[in-house]
């Protein structure tokens, strides 16, 4: 605490007109510090060499075809063709845009819904609620698979159980096991998480928007719907951008679930590229085809990742 | 201008998102106390706690015993038994995977934290070259993939025999992790008033002297933020640890709870429950204590400070 004290000394001393404060800078700006750039050495060498490089790699190694044990052949784009007539493939791919398409708009507007009534203020216990809604983004997927094959299981699984209990047994299903419900059994497990994190961030923006807006409109009769669609709505589209991109490009790379809850099945029915890449490269020890999925990962997602650093980094331009 | 001036400025100048100083600074308004609805907060209230029911199912079924699970699913675990904690303490050999995830989650966050605290400094400061440059380029490993790195680490961890392998992956998690904390460090320090270290240095201060005296002192909130968050990041990995750990001495807990799950062989249910509820717990607990910090800093992270 020693430390805030003398800062605020030197805060008193250095208040001066701002004309100074500015020149200054400038000043400061042509000054490069050497020992910022030997900090930056280990960090840049540890970076490049541990995920830039292997990007490379990985971007070199799917024009090759290898298990890791024989030299590596040049095949050209043959990986790449290769996916076009392999059906599990097909269905990975399908099975991924069909989960983005879900993650990218479920958990957003459930985030949303959440952030609009958690700061409602006729809600209260409004920050402890807040604090539950977001508690599972802080589990691993892999507990998360656990729990959720406790809730899923056919035969005495909690969902079935409670569907039973009210009378709906009619609609009890075998979640994990039935081919055209398991890609959507696991997707709810990843929207249940992601919508804390997306109602995290719409929170830091909705509490942005002053509050005097909400009572004018109030004054004007507008009810709780309308003040959604035309205050809050309209403010957050900044953060909704910055959301779907992040929701996008964490649910194109997803493998954990998939791998703890189904390893893919049945007959494929929910793999994602993020787990048929890793089944292909470790599994199959097709390394070759595996480095190739993972570009056509990177690829899904480059144009929402591009999204995404450009906001995140033009964010400060604004502020500074 | 007294200390509590200097907290204020800063807390004005970081992103405050759980609401609670915010909110805390609107109750003071009158009207605000009058509109709370009893029926709306209610609702909301029940709202959530289904929304958590998963939870509170595996909580009540990891006190439960096979017996009652089968015969009554929903009822609470009374009386509580503890058997399903012994067994899974037991037959996973817990102490060694939450020692090892322990050594991963601890170890790689504090060398993210040691590494990226100074660059963000200075990049935030415009003291390198092409700070702006250095940071967008830091920020592409935040987009990347771990499918598009795993595999050239996963060949390099099998030539060099697996030396250490745990020692290995705590540095690549200390790397992995640069982006995020860069994020939310060069969003705090670009918060902190320049003419703070830049007297500093016209008083004949060097910059390591700079960051170390003026600069740390400052940034607790920031750096208990990013070593929490990265600490639970890292506790939560995945498939890193499965692909390049593959000797179960060195497993962390993601990896070495997952034997406990339900199949045709073995059916158990109070031991899943209890299994994964021990090998989250470090990070429930993080959470509750750490609440505010967690929350803020993700969402820092996620939008730029």
């Amino acid at each position: 605490m020693a430390g805030s004290v003398n800062g605020s000394r030197r805060l008193r001393l250095v208040r001066r007109p701002s004309a100074r404060v500015s020149l200054a800078k400038r000043a400061w700006k042509a000054q490069w510090s050497w020992q910022g750039m030997l900090y930056l050495i280990v960090p840049t060498i540890a970076y490049i060499a541990l995920i830039i490089v292997p990007i490379v790699m990985t971007a070199r190694l799917s024009l090759y075809k290898t298990n890791g044990f024989k030299t590596p052949e040049w095949v050209g784009f043959d990986n790449y063709t290769r996916m076009v007539g392999d059906r599990a493939f097909r269905k990975a791919f399908v099975n991924t845009l069909i989960w983005t398409a879900i993650t990218m708009t479920v958990p957003v507007a459930i985030g949303l819904v959440y952030a609009a009534v958690l700061n409602s203020p006729m809600v209260r216990g409004r920050a402890l609620l807040r604090a539950l809604i977001f508690l599972p983004s802080t589990m691993s997927l892999v507990t998360l698979g656990i729990m959720f094959s406790l809730v899923y299981n056919s035969s005495f699984g909690a969902l079935n159980g409670a569907l039973n209990k009210i009378g709906l047994g009619f609609l009890t299903q075998d979640w994990l096991g039935d081919p055209n419900l398991v890609l959507y059994s696991l997707v709810a497990v990843f929207a249940w998480q992601f919508s804390g994190l997306c109602m995290a961030l719409f929170n830091a923006s909705i509490q942005q928007i002053p509050e005097e807006l909400y009572e004018a409109a109030q004054v004007d009769g507008a009810n709780g719907l309308q003040r959604f669609f035309h205050i809050t709505l309209p403010r957050v589209r900044p953060a909704m951008v910055v959301v779907i991109a992040l929701t996008v490009v964490q649910s194109l790379r997803s493998f954990d679930l998939v791998y703890v809850m189904t390893k893919g099945g049945p007959d494929n029915a929910s793999a994602l590229l993020g787990f048929f890449m890793y089944v292909q490269t470790f599994v199959n020890r097709n390394q070759g085809y595996g480095a190739a999925i993972a570009v056509v990962i990177l690829l899904l997602s480059l144009v929402f990742a591009i999204v995404y650093v450009r906001r995140v980094a033009t964010r400060e331009a604004f502020d500074e | 201008m007294t200390r509590s001036g200097v907290v204020s400025e800063i807390r004005s100048v970081v992103p405050e998102t759980t609401g609670v100083v915010l909110r805390g600074k609107q109750a003071s308004r009158p009207r605000a106390r009058r509109r709370y609805s009893i029926t709306a907060s209610v609702a909301a209230g029940i709202v959530v706690l289904l929304w958590l029911y998963p939870f509170w199912l595996s909580l009540q079924t990891s006190f439960k015993s096979d017996a009652d699970i089968r015969e009554s699913p929903f009822s609470l675990p009374l009386p509580p038994t503890f058997g399903a904690y012994v067994r899974a303490w037991t037959t996973l050999d817990m102490p060694t995977l939450l020692g090892n995830s322990l050594v991963l989650a601890a170890g790689g966050a504090l060398i993210n934290v040691a590494v990226t605290f100074p660059i963000a400094f200075f990049i935030a400061r415009r003291r390198v070259p092409f700070a702006d440059a250095v940071f967008v380029f830091f920020l592409v490993g935040l987009m990347v993939p771990q499918q598009m790195v795993i595999l050239p680490l996963y060949r390099i961890a099998e030539s060099i025999g697996l030396a250490g392998p745990l020692l290995g992956l705590v540095l690549i998690h200390g790397v992995y992790g640069i982006p995020f904390s860069l994020l939310i460090f060069r969003g705090f320090f670009a918060g902190i008033p320049r003419s703070l270290d830049e007297s500093a240095r016209l008083d004949g201060c060097s910059d390591t002297g700079v960051l170390l005296r003026i600069i740390a002192p400052l940034s607790g909130p920031a750096v208990a933020t990013v070593l929490v968050l990265q600490f639970i990041n890292i506790w939560n990995e995945f498939l890193f640890a499965v692909v390049l750990l593959n000797n179960s001495p060195n497993w962390p807990v993601t990896v070495g709870v997952l034997p406990v799950q339900l199949s045709q062989y073995f059916v158990s249910w109070n031991l899943p429950a209890a299994a994964l509820l021990v090998a989250q717990l470090p990070t429930l607990v993080l959470y509750v204590v750490a609440q505010r910090w967690v929350v803020r800093g993700l969402t820092a992270g996620a939008v730029g400070g």
